[in-house]
């Protein structure tokens, strides 16, 4: 019997980035995949999920970092938690839910036992393991580095180069701006997301987010559903030269800027809007609360956040394996912000950020396709140099461009690189 | 109040419906639904459309956005169309729904085979029309919700009609 061949190796990612472009391997290979797991995710930063998802002791959400299950877990004594959801003893995952309340994580396998703190507190039939077995050896394993920003929960599951702010970067701005309209400085995540599934490789995901040359092409009849409606058709703020903007922001962080156009979105000028807009004036004065009222942003919050504040929601993206993604897109309300606003978000994500919607589902296709046509050699690199000529560096973290321009996929991959091979 | 409307031609409007879909033509489907309507998939309970986040949550305008989307062929989740082929039954008036006056409430069962672009994806469900009677003695729908067992899973393109 003749072995098959052993998988070749991943390429040598510094070999697969270069200013302008990417290599089609970048997108494909499954070794290098794992790698990217290894050194971008379950390594530094990486979103987990909202406050307002676990507002209460002994509340509970699943999430993933990477490949690992995690908890992240509201204990009442030491606060919000991020734990490795996998029993000590045999490595059944030891909490099955999506979310929930809980005094204890108990292993449905042999009854393990863990405060939702992650220690552990019972093993069934003592004596089992000898005299000087030491119990607190087997707590669950915890995310040694756990931040929280504006409400939105990081974690690290080993060691990191900087501390949850530095690595936030340029996006602070962005992100203060978003807490800076809600009156508890947090966004209230709802639980429940939508999900869908994108048959393509997580960093194909995270372009588009922030890929401001796409939207009236890949688009075009859902900007015509919204022309009908509102007499106003989106494509005419996603164009070049429309005044918004594509910037990246340090760190992988990207951002597509529309404030200083008006896509048309409702609510702006609404009567509880107003009223909303005088509350953030008595707050925080004429000419923060303008520019809070104003921003119009899409953010992307390097490796697997995306926040979009004219439909309230954000998604988390999910890599599955080199050709598959999952996206979670959770809609948010601002607390003190406009009531009917708030409630409106419901029917607006499902309106596009669905699988059923007018919007998701033509990127859904398009990033199948871009995955299905980098399959094939011949042809080995993606272009991404829209643009360089002519962005701006607004400050040591913000370089700016046209909103058609690929500024922030270019940031992207600086930071792709710089944890692929610098750190590695 | 009661409508009048029976079992049998609740069946045959649900099974009617569902040749319409299969056949494609959506526009005809579209006219079985009344001027004020709700086009829904619920994620979770599916008990109010307006407090719930939905995969699906459409009005009558909406709706009628949705199926003239349909027929653009910049419309690249259904170009070309899906080939869907749908089986109704266990058909059934709900008694625990709450009563409406001018209106039914039926409960079905479905799957569906969908294929796009040679794939194949099979789709199963529960099936809730509120049904009534419009002023020429038409069936009409109020509300269609279509809840599926894999509500909660991360979905392919779900952007054909059901």
């Amino acid at each position: 019997m003749s072995g098959s061949a052993p998988p070749p190796p991943a390429p040598s990612p510094g070999d697969l980035v270069h200013a302008d472009r990417v290599h089609r391997r970048a997108y494909t290979d499954a070794a290098l995949f794992d790698l990217e797991m290894e050194r971008i995710f379950e390594r530094g930063w990486v979103f987990v999920g909202a406050e307002s998802e676990v507002p209460a002791p002994g509340d509970y959400k699943t999430a993933t970092i990477g490949r690992v299950p995690v908890i992240l877990s509201r204990d009442k004594d030491q606060g919000i938690v991020v734990l490795v959801n996998r029993c000590m003893h045999r490595g059944a995952t030891v909490c099955r839910e999506d979310y929930g309340n809980t005094s204890a994580f108990k292993c449905l396998y042999h009854g393990w036992t863990y405060k939702t703190s992650g220690d552990l507190i019972g093993v069934p039939f003592g004596g089992g393991y000898g005299k000087g077995w030491d119990k607190s050896a087997f707590s669950l394993r915890r995310a040694p580095h756990v931040g929280s920003y504006a409400g939105l929960v990081f974690a690290s599951l080993t060691a990191v180069d900087v501390d949850l702010e530095t690595h936030l970067g340029g996006a602070r701005k962005y992100l203060d701006l978003m807490r800076d309209n809600s009156a508890t400085g947090s966004l209230d995540v709802a639980r429940v997301p939508e999900r869908y599934v994108v048959e393509a490789n997580w960093k194909l995901q995270l372009e588009n987010v922030v890929d401001g040359y796409h939207p009236p092409f890949t688009h075009e009849t859902a900007f015509e559903a919204i022309a009908r409606e509102k007499g106003h058709n989106p494509a005419t703020t996603s164009t070049q030269g429309s005044g918004a903007r594509c910037a990246t922001l340090g760190y992988g962080h990207g951002l597509l800027d529309y404030s200083d156009t008006d896509r048309g979105y409702s609510g702006k000028s609404s009567d509880s809007a107003l009223a909303h807009h005088a509350s953030l004036v008595e707050r925080l004065g004429q000419e923060r609360a303008d520019e809070v009222s104003n921003a119009d942003l899409q953010l992307l919050v390097f490796p697997n956040l995306f926040v979009q504040t004219g439909r309230q929601h954000l998604r988390v993206i999910r890599p599955v394996s080199v050709d598959r993604t999952e996206v979670y897109a959770h809609p948010y309300a601002v607390p003190g912000g406009p009531e009917d606003v708030n409630k409106a978000q419901l029917k607006a994500i499902a309106w596009w950020a669905s699988a059923g919607g007018f919007g998701q589902p033509e990127d859904l296709e398009a990033l199948a396709a871009c995955q299905r046509g980098l399959a094939a050699p011949m042809a080995e690199w993606n272009y991404l140099g829209r643009g360089l000529h002519r962005e701006v560096a607004l400050s040591e973290l913000e370089t700016s461009g046209d909103v058609t321009d690929e500024v922030a996929q270019r940031g992207m991959y600086r930071r792709w690189i710089e944890l692929m091979v610098e750190q590695s | 109040m009661t409508t009048d409307i029976d079992l049998e031609q609740a069946r045959i409007f649900l099974d009617t419906e569902a040749a319409l879909l299969d056949d494609q033509d959506f526009e005809g489907w579209l006219e079985l639904f009344a001027p004020r309507c709700r086009y829904w998939l619920p994620i979770s309970e599916g008990l109010d459309p307006e407090e719930e986040l939905a995969i699906v949550n459409d009005d009558r305008a909406t709706l009628d956005a949705r199926v003239l989307r349909m027929r653009n062929p910049a419309t690249y989740s259904q170009s070309p169309l899906s080939r869907t082929s749908r089986l109704i039954g266990n058909v059934l008036f709900d008694r625990a729904a709450p009563q409406v006056p001018g209106t039914v409430a039926v409960r079905a069962r479905f799957t569906l085979a969908e294929c796009r672009n040679r794939e194949t994806r099979m789709y199963a469900g529960r099936l809730d029309h509120r049904l009534t009677r419009d002023e020429l003695g038409a069936i009409r729908i109020v509300e269609k919700r279509v809840s599926l067992v894999n509500r909660d899973s991360a979905l392919h393109c779900i952007t054909f009609l059901w």
